[in-house]
């Protein structure tokens, strides 16, 4: 597979949240405005970044038996500088997104590719599938953010959409709109690619 | 060998033949809301005809836009969608704009019914789901209570319970009747109970939900009602208020969303009693017969599932 | 055993190594936090209470029992060395959470100089307006030697506060915690 191929499959074929339907709770929970999803996105990406930088460096060096609790550290570690990093420099992001940042540690698109990919790859295409699937990600995270925040705040990027909703349907940034949007974009994008595998 | 259409379908016996079909049932359960009707055009005038209208209208042309597009079978002719819009026009406040009467029909039909399949196959009521929605999304329009004939805004019985501002309470004659602020449908316990009484009368509903349901609401309130030492009325008020009866006998009894084994009606009753009156004395809301029916429509299938009659000579593992 | 202990020990490396990395970056990031929070905290004060020329953290005299109840500071503003005005930290319960606010007394004019509604966990859109200026400004100027009341229409008594459409119990909320730091100002400043 060439690096190419590495970087763009997890904006499309494999995203990780709209194909793999990983890292489905902070896009439910964060998503509730467009600013969210582009700074989860982000602090998302830089953490599989580093870990599947590290994790692919010392491939060999990990025992095979002990594997997952070294990738365990290496990814918590990283996702509470990121959170300390944000708490200082992005306080406004850090209250908004709140328990979402530790809880990336948990995010298995982390921990998987860093067992499904990372250790078995080299650095260079390493850092290009964390730096797609980050990518993907935080599309995906705008892309329902997007629709959630136009339709249940009125505004997109906290700015407002005069004219066009001026009573926006509050549900939509309530939880149940988060099941809402996800699951008519999910639905969307099925049809999309039945269309597609239909005329091929 | 393209004989399909041709060839005589033969089924084991028993032959039951039932003269009941889907629009006839329907049918009925439109003219017995017809007293509840009435009553919310007596005391909401002109505007309760408009938002009854606007949900009716938009959910038929949604349920044919939806059907169309899905490259289903168009069935609005079997009067479902009339009753759903109907329904929710029923359980929304006189004042309430008619665009969000209308986006309430639209998301009912399409969100709360053609997405999970059509008719037979939602999980939950979709009346309950387009008002739920609006509830959550425009809590100020949906609440605009205002009193009977003269419009002046208020609150419902409910509401001044749960906020204790300091109103006076209707009397209870004026509750049954339902000369008092609320949604249009659920004023008057008195034209919902005779509709209700049609539907029994033609067997379309099973009387075991309403019952459960009602007495379980009657029976906690009167423990409640008399460590608050003020005896029977007490009871009987929450009996009266709020979309109860609407609830118990038109949204509770929808044939779809609700268990078919006779006990699990009277299991998903109880159930519907208990979370009503957990929300009403405990919860944020002073309402809570929409999301209590909601809530059980998810249990439906469980219950049915422990309720049901066991196979006779089928043995234990098959049960 | 001797892979348990092998096994071991490079775990033990790999965590020594986080851990040491962690530390770092919190020594660099932990004052700028620190900072920024006094910051905020300043701020917040001076948007209340906007006459001092000291504000002092006085707590621990006048909250004996520790942050009892939804008190949760006491914040004495000088000016020409004598106290002026109080500055309180409430935490009075709404309907999603701890609605964390700032209430400022004057002691002169026996006034609510402003409220300040720090962090709410309410509904956005309704109990989440709480912290919106038109909600605070309803608090201006108030007296402090009357008990507030919570009205739904336009307030007729000088010591009504309208409250937020369609979101009562945050209203409710906001009432409480002001009352409650208005009790304790009447009973210790005036």
């Amino acid at each position: 597979m060439n690096l190419a191929k590495t970087f763009s499959k997890g904006i499309i074929n494999e995203n990780p949240l709209f194909r793999l339907m990983l890292g489905m709770c902070p896009a439910l929970a964060i998503t509730t405005s467009v600013e969210n999803g582009i700074g989860m996105g982000m602090a998302f990406t830089a953490v599989l970044l580093a870990s599947n930088v590290v994790v692919s460096l010392l491939r060999r060096i990990i025992p095979e038996s002990i594997r997952i609790p070294c990738f365990i550290v290496v990814i918590a570690s990283f996702v509470t500088i990121t959170e300390m990093v944000m708490h200082a420099y992005a306080p406004a992001l850090f209250e908004s997104l709140g328990i979402f940042i530790p809880l990336i540690v948990v995010n298995c698109i982390i921990l998987g590719r860093a067992e499904a990919f990372a250790s078995k790859n080299g650095l260079v295409p390493s850092v290009m599938d964390a730096l797609g699937m980050g990518l993907g990600y935080t599309l995906a995270l705008v892309t329902v953010s997007a629709v959630r925040e136009v339709l249940g705040a009125g505004t997109f990027l906290g700015i407002p959409i005069i004219g066009l909703i001026d009573n926006p349907a509050l549900v939509m940034i309530l939880p149940p709109g988060g099941f809402i949007a996800l699951g008519c974009i999910l639905a969307l994008l099925n049809k999309m690619q039945q269309k597609k595998a239909q005329s091929n | 060998m393209n004989n399909q259409g041709n060839l005589l379908t033969v089924t084991p016996s028993p032959h039951l033949h039932s003269s009941n079909s889907i629009p006839a049932a329907m049918r009925d359960v439109i003219i017995a809301l017809i007293p509840a009707f009435i009553a919310s055009v007596y005391f909401f005038r002109i505007s309760a005809v408009l938002v009854v209208v606007t949900c009716i209208v938009t959910a038929v042309v949604c349920e044919m836009a939806a059907q169309k597009l899905m490259k289903r079978e168009v069935t609005v002719n079997d009067y479902s969608a009339v009753i759903t819009g109907l329904l929710l026009a029923l359980t929304l406040p006189a004042t309430v704009p008619l665009w969000v009467a209308a986006i309430g029909a639209a998301v009912a039909i399409i969100i709360g019914k053609q997405l999970f399949g059509g008719l037979g196959n939602n999980i939950f009521n979709p009346a309950l789901i387009g008002r739920a929605f609006l509830l959550a999304s425009w809590p100020v329009a949906t609440t605009g209570w205002v009193t009977p004939i003269d419009g002046v805004s208020t609150a419902t019985p409910l509401g001044i319970i749960k906020e204790s501002l300091g109103s006076e309470l209707p009397n209870l004659t004026d509750m049954f009747i339902g000369n008092i602020a609320g949604c249009l449908g659920e004023t008057s316990a008195l034209a919902l109970l005779l509709g209700a009484l049609y539907l029994i009368y033609k067997k379309h509903i099973d009387w075991r939900i309403p019952t459960g349901y009602l007495a379980t609401v009657f029976a906690i309130t009167a423990v409640v009602g008399m460590t608050k030492g003020q005896g029977l009325s007490y009871p009987v008020f929450h009996l009266f208020a709020g979309g109860l009866m609407l609830g118990a006998f038109f949204m509770a009894t929808d044939w779809v969303t609700t268990p078919v084994t006779k006990k699990g009606r009277v299991v998903f009753g109880i159930g519907c009693g208990l979370i009503t009156v957990l929300i009403r004395l405990k919860g944020g809301y002073p309402e809570g017969v929409c999301y209590s029916i909601l809530l059980m429509n998810t249990l439906a299938p469980l219950i049915d599932r422990y309720t049901k009659d066991r196979v006779f000579g089928g043995g234990k593992s098959h049960a | 055993m001797r892979d348990v202990l092998k096994l071991g020990a490079f775990l033990l490396i790999v965590a020594g190594i986080a851990g040491l990395g962690l530390g770092y970056v919190n020594s660099l990031t932990a004052p700028v936090i620190l900072a920024q929070e006094e910051e905020n905290k300043i701020s917040g004060f001076q948007e209340v209470y906007s006459q001092a020329e000291e504000i002092k953290d006085e707590s621990a005299k006048y909250l004996p029992d520790g942050a009892d109840g939804i008190v949760r500071e006491v914040n004495v503003a000088y000016q020409k060395g004598t106290p002026a005005g109080v500055i309180y930290m409430v935490e009075p319960k709404g309907y999603g959470g701890e609605i964390q606010m700032l209430v400022a007394f004057d002691i002169a004019t026996k006034e609510i100089t402003a409220i300040k509604v720090l962090s709410n966990k309410e509904t956005p859109g309704l109990g989440a307006k709480c912290g919106e200026e038109f909600f605070s400004e309803r608090f201006q100027n108030k007296s402090a030697e009357g008990v507030l009341e919570l009205v739904k229409q336009e307030p007729v008594g000088d010591n009504q506060v309208m409250a937020i459409t369609a979101a009562t119990i945050t209203s409710k909320a906001v009432v409480e915690g002001v009352n409650t730091a208005r009790e304790h100002f009447v009973s210790n400043f005036l």
